[in-house]
């Protein structure tokens, strides 16, 4: 809300009213819409976020059935409005008779777990090396800067899954995987936001008042960081999804029957010649739900700093 | 300048070595050649004996260091287990294909990202520039693999225009070069349109105009000069995440080149060629941002005051 | 001119709240392949002076000539690279954690920017209250009426203190700052150009509030500013700084009547409220020429040489010291002696 300068302004008047009988509340109300309308690719964003994360939170109650129950009988039926299609199963069926909507549905519990987490991860590692680099300077920050440096040197891909080939294709040890590639952006911005808060003066005054380091860095500098680093951790979270399937669709994530999204987009590339739809859908439910979050995530960045050019 | 380029030098060269140390303890851990190479049936004393043979028993340390220095010196690798050929023969022969594909693809990236990148700022606000920025939007959340796949089902599969896999003619080369391409491009292209954007409503552009000079020769010389310089930089960057895209891309292609061999390579626990990988992929890309930087310093003198 | 003019040598007495004896401060520039020094930033060349318990010394100055880096050495914000800083006796410059510690609540820090002084994520009460419960300096659960107490001193509402410092004016959050201040009981209050940020009519406010505090805590204040009239109401004596060293320390009423610095007559012309004496100062108006040369490569002799409009052939060659020119009154000026030449005025 303190996002909004007007509103603080508003909330003060209270209930008010203004001539030709209009409160301060239908004035916010007012404001608010006006917001959303210049915000709606962010608004669409946000609401494709939010059936992504209802559908992972309430799946056994959403899903048309059972994903991993198999059925011979029905395998690689089209999608329900094709000819041949089953009404029953809506986006067709895989090579065990799966139904594909359900393997979709299910899959987006792991993406958004793994998403989640993995960010988790990244943000702890990274925040913390980018405060200790860009408070202390000097030594500290030459070293936090080389392994920087280093581990961007590594693509993605070939760190990522050594990783996962060295402690095994596990959920928990994707999420160490994705989370130990991906924190060198957040240490970097970190770094950056703690050099230049470390010179204004509310942090020259705590320190005069003789705070400790670490209470200077977790009262003063950590709190005016977090919409820089709440913005990036959005971003973060739609790359991890699209990292997670990559290392499934390799063969490196996670291992059937398990419905990841990578994982069906793997098993869909052996029958994308006929059976175009395994492979179609799984990938668009990865790519819808990353556009979503990124477009959430360029609106969010927008409304806290609305200083920062559209580029 | 000279101790700008030295310096940056000596950080690639640690970089790299720090690299190959990782994958070489990251490796170690993971596999043991000497149940990848002899059969199963094997004693355990055979085992040992094998182990004594090859050296597999010495300290971590000092396989590293021997390993460095023949890698180094003589480019041995060591013998890839799963071919028994030197892994670098392995190497030699996968990479023209890869290199085939990034050079269409950057050839591809910058068709397309620079013009309408400049358009794109010229023109403000007009369909180009909005759906520069869509694109871009669009390119970012976009799985590269999905993207491929979606390639081949519609150009491959049903409209039949062109080959999906293996890689003979220039025709093959098509999609997987769009394909790798389209991940770059929406970000050159943003750059390029902001840094146009940037450089077009400075003063110096008002004055050159002022000048009577011709549109034309406004943009080229003035402008787009000095727009270039975060291009430059970031396609250093670039081969860092071509590099990952192929390998991707090429798994999705069936394309013969490096990166197939390297995600078999890891599948398979052969680690010769799996280290040999990942150190030439670091260097390509260290590299990369090296020469992408003494460009940009070249090009720009401040940049020089490091 | 008797003898020659006895040096500025001043011996400690008891009642000395702060000393400062030739204090330096040198940022390094680094360049290089390994970051070497390749020269220095001469922000602070030996400066000496004492402020005693209860006065208010103002230190004045253009911008860089040194005076907010002596503020933060005084703090210990920056470390000096020579120099001792003695506050009740005890050397500063050697204290570590615990003493470090007691030795801070004791001195204290009003700063610059009213816009980037106060934390903008916290609320008032939280920014003001912090140091009194890290430090325990009220009772349990007590301390939010201390800060309400505080912010009452300082002249705004204490149920305010609810909230954040962008709902404030400018004039506002310095007194926010000086509460914050005033939280740790300090004898020595440090104000690095209270009042530089804030338009002219609330400058006076704060000037005042800070002059009525003095008295009802037994605050001593070292007042930095580039604005001789703002220190003039709340000063007992004034230094002038000039690129990184002392020209002129004198009393109060002496800087103004009898200024004898050529760089502080200047200063005063400045001054556009028109102050006792006034017009007849301006008709002697001396303006100075040419911009302050860089503290990295400082002029040689007397630093002011290069601008003065009382240069003689000396002030090149010789860098004259603080000599006494009447009772508590020292300038650093050849036209004073110290030259071991005779001043021909």
């Amino acid at each position: 809300m303190k996002w909004i300068p007007e509103m603080a302004q508003i909330k003060r008047n209270g209930k008010q009213k203004l001539n030709m009988g209009e409160t301060e509340e239908r004035k916010l109300l007012r404001l608010i819409l006006r917001k959303m309308w210049h915000l709606r690719l962010g608004v669409l964003g946000g609401f494709v976020l939010f059936i992504l994360v209802v559908t992972a939170l309430f799946t056994p109650f959403l899903a048309p059935g059972d994903p991993y129950k198999q059925d011979i009988a029905k395998r690689l039926l089209p999608p329900s409005w094709m000819e041949k299609g089953d009404s029953r199963h809506l986006l067709g069926t895989d090579h065990l008779g799966r139904d594909l909507l359900t393997r979709i549905m299910y899959g987006s519990r792991i993406s958004l777990t793994v998403g989640l987490s993995a960010v988790f991860v990244e943000v702890a590692l990274g925040v913390l090396l980018g405060l200790l680099a860009g408070f202390h300077g000097g030594k500290t920050d030459s070293v936090i800067s080389f392994i920087v440096n280093v581990k961007m040197a590594f693509p993605f891909i070939l760190l990522a899954m050594s990783l996962v080939a060295v402690l095994g294709p596990s959920l928990e040890n994707i999420i160490i995987a994705l989370g130990l590639t991906g924190w060198p952006v957040f240490a970097r911005v970190t770094r950056i936001e703690t050099m230049k808060l470390r010179e204004r003066e509310f942090v020259l005054a705590a320190k005069s008042l003789a705070f400790s380091t670490t209470r200077i860095l977790v009262r003063h500098i950590l709190p005016n960081l977090i919409p820089s680093i709440l913005v990036l951790a959005t971003v973060e979270v739609a790359r991890a999804i699209i990292r997670e399937s990559l290392l499934s669709f390799l063969g490196l994530g996670i291992q059937p029957p398990t419905p990841s999204w990578g994982t069906m987009l793997a098993e869909g590339r052996d029958y994308m010649l006929l059976q175009w739809w395994l492979a179609t859908f799984p990938g668009m439910a990865i790519f819808l739900a990353a556009l979503g979050i990124n477009l959430w995530g360029d609106a969010l960045r927008d409304l806290t700093d609305p200083h920062l050019r559209k580029s | 300048m000279r101790v700008y380029i030295i310096k940056r030098l000596i950080e690639a060269v640690g970089v790299c070595l720090v690299i190959s140390m990782i994958s070489f303890f990251l490796l170690f851990l993971n596999t043991d050649p000497a149940l990848l190479l002899l059969p199963p049936e094997a004693e355990v004393s055979d085992i040992a004996l094998f182990k004594k043979q090859m050296g597999l028993d010495r300290p971590v340390v000092v396989q590293y260091v021997d390993f460095l220095g023949k890698a180094v010196l003589k480019g041995d690798f060591g013998d890839s287990f799963v071919a028994k050929v030197p892994a670098m023969r392995l190497i030699r022969e996968r990479f023209p294909a890869t290199l085939k594909l990034a050079v269409a693809a950057f050839i591809f990236i910058n068709l397309v990202a620079i013009p309408v990148g400049i358009i794109a700022a010229i023109r403000r606000y007009s369909l180009m520039d909005n759906l520069s920025t869509f694109s871009a939007l669009v390119g970012q959340a976009m799985p590269l693999y999905w993207f491929g796949i979606m390639l081949i089902i519609i150009f491959g599969v049903w409209l039949k225009w062109l080959p999906i896999s293996g890689s003979d003619s220039l025709a093959h080369l098509i999609l997987p070069a769009i394909t790798l391409g389209s991940w770059i491009i929406p970000v050159n292209m943003r750059l390029v349109r902001s840094g146009m954007l940037d450089v077009l409503t400075q003063d110096y552009i008002r004055t050159a105009r002022a000048k009577g000079l011709v549109e034309n020769k406004v943009l080229y010389k003035h402008a787009f000069k000095n727009a270039a310089i975060p291009l430059v930089t970031v396609m250093g960057m670039q081969f860092g995440l071509l590099l990952g895209g192929a390998v991707v891309t090429e798994t999705v292609f069936a394309w013969p080149g490096l990166g197939r061999l390297a995600v078999e390579s890891i599948r398979m626990g052969d680690y010769p060629v799996v280290q040999a990988i990942v150190v030439i992929f670091a260097m390509c890309v260290v590299l990369g941002n090296l020469a992408a930087d003494i460009l940009a310093a070249l090009i720009d003198p401040r940049i020089r005051l490091d | 001119m008797m003898t020659g003019p006895s040096p500025y040598d001043p011996s400690p007495s008891a009642s000395d709240l702060l000393r400062v004896q030739d204090l330096k401060k040198h940022f390094p520039i680094r360049k290089g392949l390994l970051g070497r020094s390749v020269g220095y930033v001469y922000a602070v060349d030996g400066v000496s002076f004492q402020i005693q318990k209860g006065e208010t010394l103002g230190l004045v100055g253009e911008s860089g000539c040194g005076k907010s880096t002596i503020g933060r050495c005084l703090l210990r914000l920056y470390e000096p690279t020579a120099g001792k800083i003695l506050f009740c006796g005890t050397d500063i410059g050697q204290l570590q954690k615990r003493d470090l510690i007691r030795f801070r609540t004791k001195m204290q820090m009003i700063f610059q920017d009213p816009y980037s002084s106060l934390n903008p994520r916290l609320r008032v009460r939280e920014i003001i209250g912090e140091s009194i419960r890290v430090h325990g300096l009220a009772k349990e659960g007590q301390w939010q009426e201390r800060v309400q107490e505080l912010l009452s001193e300082v002249g705004l509402q204490p149920d305010h203190m609810a909230r954040y410092p962008h709902e404030f004016s400018g004039g506002q959050r310095q007194r926010i700052g000086v509460a914050r201040a005033l939280a740790m009981n300090p004898e020595l209050i440090v104000a690095d150009e209270p009042v530089s940020a804030l338009d002219v009519s609330i400058q006076a406010q704060v000037i005042n509030l800070l002059d009525s505090l003095k008295e009802k805590h037994g605050l001593s204040y070292l007042v930095i500013a580039h604005d001789l009239a703002v220190v003039e109401h709340i000063s007992d004596r004034i230094a002038v700084m000039y690129l990184g060293k002392l020209v002129e320390m004198a009393r109060d009423r002496d800087i103004y009547l009898h200024p004898k610095h050529p760089y502080t007559e200047a200063l005063l012309a400045a001054v556009p409220t028109p102050a006792a004496g006034g017009r007849q100062r301006r008709k002697n108006r001396k303006l100075i020429r040419g911009d302050v040369p860089s503290p990295i490569n400082p002029p040689s002799g007397c630093r002011f040489h290069t601008r003065c409009p009382k240069v003689m052939l000396d002030c090149k060659r010789i860098e004259p010291p603080l000599v006494m020119v009447g009772p508590g009154h020292f300038v650093a000026c050849l036209l004073y002696g110290g030259g071991g030449s005779c001043p021909n005025v």
